[in-house]
């Protein structure tokens, strides 16, 4: 991964506390990093010409622009006086996650921030079409906050995948540890790395397998499988020097098994991917990837696989 | 008058509790229509496209779907007892919502029925990335259920915008009173028109200018606004023999004011339009659009502008 020398922040002005701004502050503080807020603004009553026949409409969006930029500047304002050095931008961009994406590319942003919410009495996160849409096509790693505040010394969950099961490349393992260690060294956190198959499933694939006799047993072959896991497991672990106890294999449905294992150990963030590519390269969120996001009791920072490319109508098409 | 002949009904085989079928039955006995139950599924680890393919896979694939058959087999017993004509399908494809898409436009099914969930205290339904997508890509129009029961007499809330101010042309409105009145025909429903426009945009417009002199007539303005609105809702309301008691033109934003209006009617449904272009043509989910379906209490049925085409790589690409 790169450094993390520019922390992009998304802030929602309707929003009585900033979580993401919170979260962005607080890592660019301990990384070194410039802060950059973003406010993403469109009302579709004054593109487009829509309403042409008021003489004001010109100026509208410029003056709305500048007004935006103010507030931004306030919310700046106690950061630089902590010492932070912080740049403010209002771009008028529609539809959001993609007026995000395009800022971060242009203002060459290492990490975005953006809210999320989660309702805890029903276990789940609460991912807007925006949310989900930034998952699928932000270029560079994005961090979705829950409203809490992170802990003094914060629990990152590495969720790993060693044998891409799902149609992860190998190299995204790498990438997840290497962005999970970079940040807790910066942050006092600890880093646990956690990878879980489904047993079941697992020999039912192992069983297609010409190199594992159908003829075992049952016990046998789900017996192969865990050590087949655990040696990949290992390997991966071992090869970032994560300490053994803070390695976790689990049998069991990832959608399941994650959010479960991430609140007995009171994470703070789960790192992982969520984007597969098809037959046709087209981009979508795995299945499992869809299912785990909705459960997870914490802040969660997607990150993406090398082979990962900015759909080209997202760089291109700014709105008017 | 929209006919409809053909209901799909998407079965989440993971749950025993379906809403969905209930009210795709309860239509399908109304109208008459044929109700196909359907089952989409995949898992990636028995794919073939991971890794490599084998015979016991592909029988692994089979038995899966097989078990999926037997089920929606029980399912549609007690249903065909009933006197409906029922039928069902399993298929192995993915991701859901483009099997789902799929499907419809392969069956040519007329209307398609998913569940969705909803929380009352956080007043907001809780939307997945399948149903983002399938609002954004399904070309039949997508009746997405909340759990509970429909009333005798359920109020359906068309939801037109007869200014088009939401890039929406004008027989979509057409659209959405044809499917309303095929529904209201068949069920005994009352409808309601709906139209929100906001009077406080008229004046952030002129306000926002320079070169409007402080005399300005913003009641003028104001009245102008609601003068144009009024005839156009009228216009649109004659059009399709909508009583002018059932016609409620609110002063307000779409997000707030749709939501409190279906609590105080108590609507069933909410039809409405979700998508827009871009001037590249690409499809999105409106900005108002998205914001007023987190937050709608009831089902939502959302009807496609006949400029509509499911994007070209969903319809060719099915999964392996």
């Amino acid at each position: 991964m790169r450094d993390i020398s520019k922390i992009l922040c998304v802030i929602d002005l309707s929003a009585e506390t900033q979580h993401a701004l919170q979260r962005g502050a607080w890592l660019a503080e301990r990384m070194g990093a410039k802060l950059e807020l973003l406010l993403c603004y469109y009302n579709e009553y004054l593109t487009d010409g829509r309403l042409g026949s008021y003489p004001s409409l010109a100026n509208a969006q410029e003056e709305i622009l500048e007004g935006l930029k103010k507030r931004l500047e306030k919310l700046a304002e106690p950061l630089r006086n902590a010492g932070l050095s912080v740049n403010t931008k209002a771009t008028w961009d529609h539809p959001l996650y993609e007026g995000i994406i395009r800022h971060a590319l242009d203002c060459d942003a290492d990490i975005v921030f953006k809210d999320t919410h989660h309702h805890s009495a029903l276990s789940r996160a609460l991912l807007t079409n925006t949310d989900w849409n930034l998952i699928r096509t932000c270029p560079v790693p994005l961090w979705l906050v829950k409203p809490q505040d992170i802990s003094d010394k914060p629990v990152f969950v590495a969720a790993i995948d060693p044998l891409h099961e799902h149609d992860k490349p190998a190299a995204l393992d790498d990438e997840i540890l290497v962005v999970s260690k970079k940040l807790a060294g910066a942050t006092n956190a600890e880093v646990r790395a956690f990878h879980s198959y489904d047993p079941r499933i697992a020999v039912a694939t192992a069983t297609a397998n010409a190199y594992i006799p159908v003829s075992l047993p049952f016990d046998e072959i789900e017996k192969q499988m865990h050590e087949q896991h655990e040696k990949r497991f290992n390997e991966v672990v071992n090869f970032h020097g994560i300490d053994e106890n803070k390695c976790h294999l689990v049998p069991g449905v990832t959608h399941e098994e994650l959010p479960e294992f991430s609140k007995s150990v009171g994470a703070d963030v789960v790192i992982m991917g969520a984007v597969s590519r098809n037959r046709w390269k087209r981009l979508f969120i795995g299945s499992t990837a869809e299912r785990t996001l909705e459960y997870l009791p914490c802040d969660l920072l997607v990150v993406k696989p090398d082979w990962f490319q900015t759909p080209a109508e997202i760089v291109q098409e700014k709105v008017a | 008058m929209y006919k409809i002949r053909h209901i799909l009904c998407v079965i989440d085989p993971t749950v025993s509790a379906q809403p969905a079928m209930q009210r795709a039955a309860w239509l399908a006995r109304k109208t008459g229509a044929r109700l196909e139950l359907f089952i989409c599924y995949y898992n990636e680890y028995l794919s073939g496209e991971r890794l490599f393919d084998a015979p016991s896979l592909e029988k692994a694939r089979k038995e899966i779907i097989n078990g999926h058959e037997k089920r929606l087999e029980t399912i549609a017993a007690p249903l065909r007892k009933t006197g409906l004509d029922v039928t069902t399908t399993a298929l192995w494809d993915h991701p859901l919502h483009e099997g789902i898409v799929r499907h419809a436009a392969a069956t040519g099914a007329d209307l398609v029925f998913k569940d969705t969930h909803h929380h009352s205290a956080l007043a907001r339904a809780l939307l997945t990335n399948t149903d983002w997508n399938l609002i954004r890509s399904c070309a039949a129009p997508l009746w997405l259920v909340k759990p509970g029961e429909i009333a005798e007499h359920p109020v359906i809330v068309a939801a037109i915008d007869p200014m088009h101010e939401h890039d929406k042309p004008a027989e979509l409105d057409d659209d959405i009173l044809d499917i309303s009145g095929t529904i209201e025909n068949a069920t005994g429903a009352e409808i309601r028109a709906f139209h929100s426009y906001d009077p406080r945009l008229a004046i952030a417009t002129s306000n926002a200018s320079a070169y409007i002199p402080v005399s300005f007539p913003f009641d003028e303005l104001e009245k102008q606004l609601v003068a144009e609105h009024r005839k156009r809702f009228d216009d649109v309301a004659v059009k399709h023999g909508v009583d002018a008691a059932q016609l409620d033109l609110v002063a307000g934003l779409a997000h707030e004011e749709l939501p409190a209006y279906c609590r105080d009617v108590d609507a069933a449904v909410v039809v409405m339009g979700a998508v827009s272009r871009n001037r590249m043509k690409r499809l999105f989910i409106g900005a108002t659009a998205e914001q007023t379906l987190e937050h709608l209490p009831c089902d939502l049925l959302i009807v496609k502008p006949n400029w509509f085409r499911i994007p070209g790589e969903i319809s060719r690409e099915r999964a392996a």
